[in-house]
């Protein structure tokens, strides 16, 4: 039996709003992961309710600048580092923001 | 509920049991036959081709074809097994002991006995198609590892590049038809080898010349300089190695190989008016397959099946009608224009361009042909169960199934 | 205010098998704050997707972690299989299953015996490492590797286990169930073990939901998920509880890993008595077109797997977020107020895996 989930598709404004919105309702952050695409990125967002396993999909451009969840969920924080130091994704107000050494890595951006 | 001491009874068993451990080195340990310790080779059944370089997750393999030798690294092997999983001719297997441990890298190196194998094939046995049999399905072509093999469905010709090919076997075993075996007759001339003497000239046909400029590009010597707008083509006699690829690439097979005198006696090729057409798509009939936009030399075309749309470049159009013989539903048609370019269509659809097939599972006797033919891999056949599926998703409606069934138990619907 | 100092724990210390650096801000013996730091051995796997070819990509993914390398493997097969829409015979769920549970059986065995060389229970520590040998040999005995097994295929399992094994196994863990008893008594039992792990290091419910613990971390704070519940492989087909403790400290997340040391004993002798035949893989023609999450659940906690591929042999993109990953930011909650000598015992249960994090 395979699970379903559902994936929706958000622009990145709505991301904090979306956020805010699932912690009221006692989600879990499950994961943040990005995908790099032709002409920038899709950043994936999922959250478990329960059983149910929610998924959105942010599209950005590559010089994009999005907003820190770590206000709503804390531990959103290693996920954006990762995103940021392996992707290059320009985040701001991270609460606790590695600044590029989250990883002891040689090149920069290796993802992006 | 706490109590002090919960473990004694373990601790003094202890004392009076055997080890848990073994005495290595004087005690080895017995290995279970499913155990992967190291790779082993059968040098003598092998044939070198590299399968197992290209599989190796960690490059632990490098197999060498002209010194005849397969070596592996086994520091690096990491005794994923994909090797003996993928090697056509399953001369590696897996041993259960461990490479032994030691300060440096351990590079094994297996010489094949008695082959050097160079360029004059060695006696290598080579693939050789019946061509009465041949259905140029591509199957054989699909599953060389090294890409050695051509089959043109359009033009019916199955070309064999020897000097790719390694002789693995695959496309025997692939081979729906079983029409191809492994000869050693590797002198029988391909298809379309042409027939020209070593130091002809190419010479294009001034009146059948689209001015596409494949030839130009394709030639390693930039011996041939063509201008599309002046309609020139010109070979520079000086530079021709006398290869013959630019015969090979034309696509509207207008080059022919001539002696030198004919060659140069010939005045500047000048085509007087040029009645150079564009293709032109019957969307009637056009299942938006892309297959010629994939193969449009100039990225001229864009079809985009989602949309239902087939869009021609004008500009970048070289006319070379390749599109025409690429595409399965023949509803390309270049004739607009020029009579002496006329194609026309002989396959006329009855059927909806939406229309997927069906099969009539009591005439089907499960044959598979249709599963082999398509091209999107969109049927499943199960022979045992008795069940034909076809994925709504993949298929692109061309047809080819129906064409194909022999039992023609297939309806477009 | 007394003073505060900061102390680094790691990357090197004795209780960590792998490098992981706290920064702990000690007031007198309390930490205040814990800073983690990860990072040391990232090796990039996930990015090595775009070099291999999608069927040889499954033995990278195998080695991103020695524990559940199994599991890596099955979540990637997993998810191609939904991408390509492969449906893999009943008898390679069953399988997959069993292998899983094994898994879970030799992390939990390690874990344990981790935890009681922690607080310097030597002799505890040998007995269940020994105990785990014996899960080793007999993963040497079915797939023929003993931490990395490569016996996962897109489409299947690439060997079968006869009847004879399936029985001999499903003995020997027979035999091991009242091994292992007497061995986790000692944790559940002993005064001084309860004296380390009682009123430790308390995750609420809450603070569980909000830092996104997951596996027995989450359980053991009293919240009722296990992926296996949503029935991947042939866990739909088997009947079990899940396993949740109540005080949320670190006792009830060391009775979690024990009950389902348990558990995995019933679902293994389950899963053989009502194993199909047939055959144990089919073939995948084609290449991957497509974007799949999958969801695994781990010995440590609920993995999330995403894939996305164009059509080429190559996937665009291949993501794991391990357990660990997830339950970093609960361990920086759970050290938060503690005892500073209680600070390894507190890196210990949420069971760190390293590799796993940094992939």
């Amino acid at each position: 039996m395979r699970e379903n989930y559902e994936l929706k598709i958000l622009s990145p404004d709505q991301i904090t709003i979306k956020a805010h919105s699932l912690r009221n309702k006692g989600a879990r952050l499950s994961q943040i992961c990005s995908v790099r695409t032709k002409d920038g990125f899709d950043l994936l967002y999922s959250y478990v309710i329960d059983y149910t396993f929610k998924n959105y999909k942010v599209s950005i451009t590559e010089d994009a600048q999005i907003e820190s969840i770590t206000a709503i969920f804390p531990n959103a924080f290693l996920y954006e580092n990762e995103m940021s130091e392996l992707f290059g994704i320009n985040i701001k107000y991270i609460a606790l923001d590695y600044k590029n050494k989250l990883y002891d890595i040689a090149v920069e951006t290796p993802f992006k | 509920m706490n109590k002090y001491g919960s473990f004694s009874g373990g601790i003094l068993g202890s004392l009076f049991k055997k080890p848990a451990t073994k005495g290595y080195p004087f005690v080895q340990r017995e290995y279970p036959e499913r155990t992967r310790g190291s790779i082993v080779i059968d040098i003598d059944g092998c044939i070198l081709c590299g399968l197992c370089e290209k599989k190796c997750p960690s490059a632990a393999i490098k197999v060498d074809r002209n010194a005849g030798t397969w070596s592996i690294d086994r520091m690096g092997c990491v005794q994923c097994e994909n090797c003996v999983v993928g090697c056509p001719k399953k001369v590696l297997s897996t041993d259960v002991h461990y490479t032994p441990p030691s300060t440096e890298r351990t590079v094994d190196t297996f010489k094949k006995a008695g082959a050097e194998i160079s360029e004059a094939t060695g006696g290598a046995s080579m693939p050789n198609a019946d061509l009465d049999k041949c259905v140029f399905c591509g199957l054989c072509a699909k599953n060389c590892p090294q890409g050695a093999l051509q089959v043109d469905r359009a033009s019916k010709s199955w070309k064999l590049d020897e000097t790719l090919c390694v002789s693995c076997g695959l496309c025997v075993e692939k081979c729906p038809k079983k029409c191809i075996e492994m000869g050693a007759d590797t002198t029988k001339a391909p298809v379309t080898l042409p027939q020209y003497d070593i130091d002809d000239l190419p010479l294009a046909d001034a009146s059948a010349c689209v001015y596409c400029g494949l030839c130009a590009s394709a030639c390693p010597q930039g011996a041939i300089e063509m201008d599309r707008d002046a309609k020139t083509w010109v070979i520079n006699e000086d530079k021709c190695i006398h290869c013959g690829i630019c015969y090979y690439k034309c696509p509207k097979k207008c080059i022919k190989m001539v002696d030198a005198e004919t060659a140069t006696a010939q005045p500047e090729e000048k085509k007087a008016e040029a009645a150079v057409s564009l293709p032109k798509a019957d969307l009637d009939n056009c299942v938006f397959c892309t297959l010629c936009a994939k193969n449009c030399p100039q990225g001229a075309l864009t079809v985009d099946r989602a949309s239902k749309t087939w869009k021609l470049d004008a500009e970048s159009c070289v006319s070379c009608g390749l599109c025409v013989d690429k595409c399965p539903k023949k509803c390309i048609d270049m004739s607009a224009g020029s009579a002496a370019e006329a194609n026309e269509p002989e396959f006329k659809r009855g059927y909806e361009v939406d229309a997927t097939p069906e099969a009539d599972t009591d005439l089907c006797v499960f044959c598979g042909i249709c599963q082999k033919a398509c091209p999107q891999d969109a049927i499943t056949v199960d022979r045992e169960n008795k069940t034909w599926v076809i994925d709504e998703d993949k298929c692109i409606h061309c047809a080819i199934c129906a064409y194909k069934c022999p039992k023609k138990c297939i309806d477009m619907r | 205010m007394s003073k505060r100092s900061i102390v680094p724990f790691g990357p090197q210390h004795p209780v960590l098998p792998e490098p992981i650096h706290l920064d702990l801000v000690l007031e007198d013996e309390k930490v205040v704050e814990a800073i983690p730091s990860i990072g040391f051995i990232h090796r990039g796997l996930e990015k090595l997707v775009d070099k291999r070819n999608y069927k040889d990509y499954l033995y990278v993914i195998e080695r991103i972690c020695g524990i559940c390398s199994f599991m890596h493997g099955m979540g990637y097969a997993e998810g191609i299989e939904r991408i390509m829409d492969v449906e893999i015979p009943d008898r390679a769920k069953y399988l997959r299953t069993i292998w899983c549970e094994m898994s879970r059986l030799h992390s939990h065995l390690l874990w344990l015996g981790l935890l009681a060389d922690a607080f310097g229970f030597e002799s505890l520590f040998m007995h269940c490492w020994r105990m785990r040998e014996t899960i080793l040999d007999m993963f040497e005995a079915s797939t023929g590797g003993r931490v990395i097994f490569s016996v996962n295929k897109i489409g299947g399992v690439l060997k079968d286990m006869d009847s004879a094994m399936l029985k001999s196994f499903v003995e020997m863990f027979d035999k091991m169930e009242e091994e292992v008893k007497t061995l986790t008594n000692v944790f559940l039992k002993d005064y001084t073990v309860g004296s380390r792990l009682r009123g430790v290091g308390i995750l609420t419910k809450e603070d569980a939901i909000l830092n996104g613990a997951v596996g027995p971390m989450m359980r053991a704070a009293g919240i009722e998920q296990d992926t296996r519940k949503l029935g991947y492989a042939a866990y739909g087909d088997l009947d079990f509880d899940i396993i949740t403790g109540k005080d949320c400290d670190s006792f009830a997340r060391c009775e979690v890993r024990i009950n389902e040391i348990f558990q995995s004993f019933n679902i293994i002798r389950q899963a053989v008595d009502k194993i199909p035949q047939g055959p144990v893989s089919v073939d995948v023609k084609g290449n991957p077109n497509g974007e799949a999450f999958v969801r695994l659940e781990q010995p440590r906690g609920e993995a999330v797997f995403y894939f996305r591929g164009d059509g080429t042999e190559h996937l665009n993109r291949a993501r794991v977020r391990t357990p660990t990953f997830a339950n970093i930011p609960s361990l920086v909650k759970i050290l938060e107020g503690c005892d500073y000598a209680d600070v390894p015992i507190l890196v210990l249960t949420i069971d760190p895996c390293v590799s796993c994090t940094e992939r």
